[in-house]
């Protein structure tokens, strides 16, 4: 280009002409000397973190959320199953700011203190089938061989089962708590960290630092604790933050369904239920739930592309 | 029961006097890359000449800008992150850089091709190889397929594979690293090129597989007439088979000269330190090998004047203060960068120290 | 499936041996199966190697790539558990050590590993790291700071630098501190896996220099593994040439490279290019033809002879066995002869 600057972009050429391939790809920082500027790891991760604008947006807006959802009963004159038959069915207005339903409950009192079982339910989720998840995966991958396969097999049955039939079990033979919602969706979704981590430490395992680390003495524990986790914290953490807008999602279909939380007790998913018949002269009884669900996965779902890019260690791209 | 009956393969011969008209003429070529932490000058002010049939060697170690030369010749520097800022890149008298990106491919693979030092990255796994060389010579040529099929197994048999029917017909993946290498040779010469560019090209390879990639890259040189840009780190292979050698350091070419003269009588310290810190397999053990102190600096903020001077043995006050800019030393065509370089009877040793002292006084 | 190396092989053994390998054998099992598995193949990385290393000496390894070098050094360590042979640590034998015996063991004989980026973990500061022996061998309460600020300082690196990520330091620093950890327990073996093969030409001077050294000061007995042969040449006492899991040729270093006698070796010294244009294109190539073959179906007889310039029908029915055939040292083949391929 005139001003000297070249577009690398091959074109329209067929995929297998080779030789123009640019995969040499951005120098890493190693090749470019640029190691030695005396930046810790913490203050790296924290300078990619910052980079990620959404990602710092979506943080606050889930801890609003959070907070909001904590403060119900301050933000909020009304109880979730207060009822007032005089005014059901009203629209958005001063004394009911998102409306009311059709017991004259207040949509947004009942908004907020359905988001927090909906949140609570994420983040137990989260927790649970995170923990079981890595340890299942540490075990195969760590030891592989046989343990590897049984595992591997027993997490492939969890997978072949479909998610709907699998919660519908699970929920007829439980109680509707939400300790039981919670054991139930970890049901569910220990499968998908179990591969990650299993993938992740088999990879491990061969690095040469573990090798060394052997070497030196290390014991296994040591050895799983001290230098493979760590370095696989930053997946690990990505995928428990997308697992919790998974766990959203799905405590909504259990709601939906007629399983999981029973009314009166609200959450965003039996609001959802709860509108559907009136969706046409009442929407508002639908969009404001909904829209809280899709917010709130939505910026988990950003926050956890923040954290993906900031804990990646391998990530040592050079970026313009 | 294998191998050449004949052990003792003769050297090939000489290459054709290669003729003084420049092929490829890089002037004062400057390319970057921004980064978080600021601007890295990759290359920073490079020139240099590759004639018609000759091999050039140019030689460095990691971060001297070597890679990204060749890779701003072929047009490959990913933008935005990397930018060439300024230069000219003459190939037979047209500035690649004032082409459109259209007209740049026909030159690529075309004109001026690429080996690499990972085969496997030039190479599709999912596609037959002898597809992969048929379909460069389809897009390019006007031929059909049969014939494009026809001329890439022709090809496969040059670089020396054997049976190359049947082997057209497999995946990179069936092949050892020693015959990747070759089938991107083949890959890489199957237009004809003027100019070949091997980047590091054996580095990743076991050193017999070496002594025959060389062979071959050798053997298609002569056969082709082509001239091969050369980039390695690899002081051994240079002696072997370079016509002329450009040393860089730093993103600077600090020595340039024909290859008897580069080995003979260098004039730059960083040379000196190079061919003395390489180990031999020829000599006997050292109490201790040379040693450059030190590390290459870092391109985000290169030294003000010499960029070699803080690791000199032989530095001097004006090494830091005033950039030894390339002078002619043994010859005309002999460079090098270094205040001292043209003094008589500059040789590594203690005595070159005493003549740079003197030198710096009496300026 | 190994051939018993003659007596004449290995030199008898000597108070001043530190390591011994006896027929030293490591097969990777080739699995194969849905739900149980089976093994249908092997590959062949060690196939009945045996050599010692005398106190204070370096050992060099060379081979090119499949040859079971690194193995070997991996089975050294019982990082790998041998398929069978015997390996004895100052006359101990310690092939089946495990657990707090082995652990033991390990303190004794250290690694330094290829890849300076790849073998410090890169969540760990170069104190953690350098450290991490002293920790684990319960020796850092008393001192341990100043131990590793002592082995960083060794090692020719800033000890207040201690606090730094490998991330923050070139390759050539990263494989000092790969040194400085293998130095921490006070080894008696430290086994070099291609030390400097990642390394620039200037840095890879300055490591070998410092290797050098830090063996006359500590009394260090190496192993010394690389494929560089100009390497080796500088580093070592003695050297073995593998070729698929075989040793083909053991002996002094200027012998072997004066008057090498196994076609191989041959090869190999030829094919090392010397930084010296008019010598270099002078001087005889042996340029093999071929690929190496794959360690999981090696060759009958002898496994060089399918790129060999010399190969007979003889070479195809026996495997030769490695003996000295009167040229000074051992070597394994049926029409060894010495050749002279350096200028």
């Amino acid at each position: 280009m005139a001003d000297g600057t070249v577009d690398h972009q091959p074109g329209p050429v067929p995929t297998m002409t080779p030789v123009a391939t640019g995969a040499e790809a951005a120098p890493t920082v190693e090749a470019l000397g640029l190691e030695e500027h005396g930046l810790s790891q913490r203050t790296l991760m924290w300078r990619r973190f910052r980079r990620h604008k959404l990602a710092i947006a979506s943080l606050v807006t889930l801890v609003v959320i959070g907070l909001a959802t904590l403060l119900a009963g301050v933000l909020s004159p009304y109880g979730y199953a207060e009822q007032h038959l005089d005014q059901i069915l009203q629209g958005p207005s001063a004394k009911h700011l998102l409306g009311t339903d059709q017991l004259g409950r207040d949509e947004l009192t009942r908004l907020l203190y359905g988001g927090r079982i909906s949140l609570l339910v994420g983040l137990g989720v989260a927790l649970v089938s995170g923990v079981v998840g890595t340890l299942v995966g540490v075990a195969a991958g760590f030891y592989g061989g046989r343990l590897d396969n049984a595992v591997m097999r027993l997490t492939d049955l969890f997978l072949s089962i479909p998610l709907l039939v699998l919660l519908i079990i699970a929920s007829r033979a439980t109680g509707g708590s939400i300790r039981d919602i919670v054991l139930v969706l970890s049901l569910a979704l220990w499968m998908f960290l179990a591969r990650i981590v299993r993938g992740l430490f088999l990879s491990l395992r061969e690095k040469e630092f573990v090798e060394a680390a052997r070497s030196i003495g290390a014991s296994n524990r040591r050895i799983i604790f001290r230098h493979m986790l760590p370095n696989a914290l930053g997946v690990i953490i990505v995928s428990i933050t997308l697992t919790v807008a998974i766990a959203i999602l799905t405590e909504s279909l259990l709601s939906f369904l007629g399983f999981g939380i029973q009314p009166p007790t609200p959450t965003w998913g039996n609001m959802l239920e709860d509108g559907r018949p009136q969706m046409t002269y009442a929407g508002w009884l639908v969009w404001f739930p909904g829209l809280a669900i899709l917010i709130t996965v939505m910026c988990v779902n950003f926050l956890g592309d923040g954290l993906r890019d900031a804990l990646d260690p391998t990530q040592r791209r050079v970026r313009a | 029961m294998s191998g050449s009956a004949h052990p003792y393969q003769p050297r090939m011969p000489q290459a054709p006097e290669a003729s003084p008209d420049a092929l490829l003429e890089v002037e004062d070529l400057k390319t970057v890359f921004h980064s978080e932490v600021g601007t890295v000058h990759a290359v920073d002010g490079v020139s240099f000449d590759v004639r018609p049939g000759e091999v050039l060697a140019v030689v460095g170690e990691s971060g001297c800008g070597k890679s990204v030369t060749a890779l701003s010749i072929m047009g490959l520097i990913p933008a935005p992150a990397g930018q060439i800022v300024s230069g000219r890149i003459n190939f037979r008298g047209q500035n690649l850089l004032h082409l459109h990106s259209e007209e740049r491919r026909a030159f690529r693979g075309d004109r001026i091709a690429m080996v690499f030092q990972d085969p496997l990255t030039a190479l599709n796994p999912v596609h037959r190889v002898g597809a992969q060389i048929a379909e460069l010579i389809q897009v390019h040529r006007d031929v059909g397929r049969k014939e494009a099929w026809g001329r890439a197994v022709e090809l496969l048999k040059l670089v020396g594979i054997p049976g190359a029917e049947e082997r057209a017909r497999q995946y990179p993946h069936h092949f050892s690293g020693g015959m990747r290498q070759r089938v991107m040779i083949a890959m890489a010469i199957a237009l004809d090129p003027d100019l070949l560019i091997a980047d590091e090209p054996t580095t990743a390879l076991d050193v017999t597989v070496q002594a025959q990639i060389l062979r071959v890259l050798l053997d298609v040189r002569d056969r082709f007439g082509m001239a091969i840009m050369l980039i390695t780190h690899d002081l051994g292979v240079v002696a072997g088979v370079a016509d002329r050698v450009v040393v860089m350091y730093a993103g600077k070419k600090i020595e340039e000269a024909d290859v008897h003269t580069i080995y003979g009588n260098p004039k730059h310290p960083y040379t000196w330190g190079l061919l003395g810190s390489t180990t031999r397999v020829d000599r006997p053990r050292l109490e201790q090998l040379t040693q450059i102190p030190g590390a290459p600096p870092s391109l985000l903020a290169p030294p003000p004047a010499c960029r070699f001077a803080p690791r000199c043995a032989y530095v001097q006050p004006l090494c830091r203060t005033e950039y030894p800019e390339l002078r002619p030393a043994t010859a005309p065509e002999h460079l090098a960068a270094c205040h001292f370089a043209q003094l008589d009877g500059w040789e590594p040793g203690p005595p070159a120290r005493e003549l740079a002292s003197r030198q710096e006084e009496a300026v | 499936m190994s051939v018993a190396t003659e007596p004449a092989a290995i030199p008898p053994r000597s108070g001043q041996e530190l390591v011994r390998v006896t027929d030293l054998v490591k097969h990777f099992p080739i699995t194969s199966g849905v739900f149980v598995q089976r093994q249908v193949a092997a590959v062949h990385a060690v196939d009945g190697i045996s050599f010692s290393i005398r106190k204070g000496e370096t050992l060099g390894l060379v081979g090119e790539s499949g040859s079971g070098k690194s193995t070997t050094a991996r089975l050294l360590l019982r990082l790998l558990d041998l398929t069978s042979g015997q390996v004895e640590l100052e006359g101990e034998d310690i092939t089946t050590a495990s657990g707090a015996r082995l652990r033991n063991v390990r303190q004794k004989m250290q690694m330094i590993f290829q890849d300076p980026y790849a073998s410090l973990d890169p969540r760990m500061t170069v104190r953690d790291i350098v450290g991490e022996p002293l920790v684990i061998w319960n020796r850092w309460k008393n001192g341990g700071s100043v131990r590793v600020a002592e082995l960083l300082e060794r090692v020719g690196l800033n000890p207040d630098h201690a606090n730094r990520f490998p991330h923050e330091f070139s390759g050539g620093q990263r494989q000092r501190i790969g040194i400085a950890r293998a130095l921490a327990l006070q080894p008696k073996l430290i086994i070099c896996d291609e030390p400097v093969s990642a390394l620039d030409v200037s840095v890879r001077a300055q490591i070998l220099n410092l290797l050098a050294n830090l063996q006359r000061e500590f009394d260090l007995t190496y192993l010394f593994i690389s494929h560089d042969l100009s390497v080796v040449r500088q580093v070592a006492d003695r050297l073995a040439v593998m070729y698929l899991g075989k040793i083909v040729e053991i002996g002094d270093r200027d012998e072997l490279y004066g008057r090498p006698v196994h076609p191989y070796t041959q090869a190999l010294i030829s094919a090392v290019p010397i930084p010296e244009p008019v010598k270099e294109r002078q001087r005889k190539h042996i340029v093999l033809g071929g690929d190496i073959p794959s360690p999981v179906n090696p060759p009958s007889g002898c496994r060089f002879r399918t790129r060999c310039f010399k190969a007979q029908e003889i070479c195809a029915e026996e495997e030769p066995a490695l003996v000295d055939h009167d040229h000074g040292h051992p070597s394994a083949c049926h029409f060894a002869e010495p050749l002279e391929l350096i200028p």
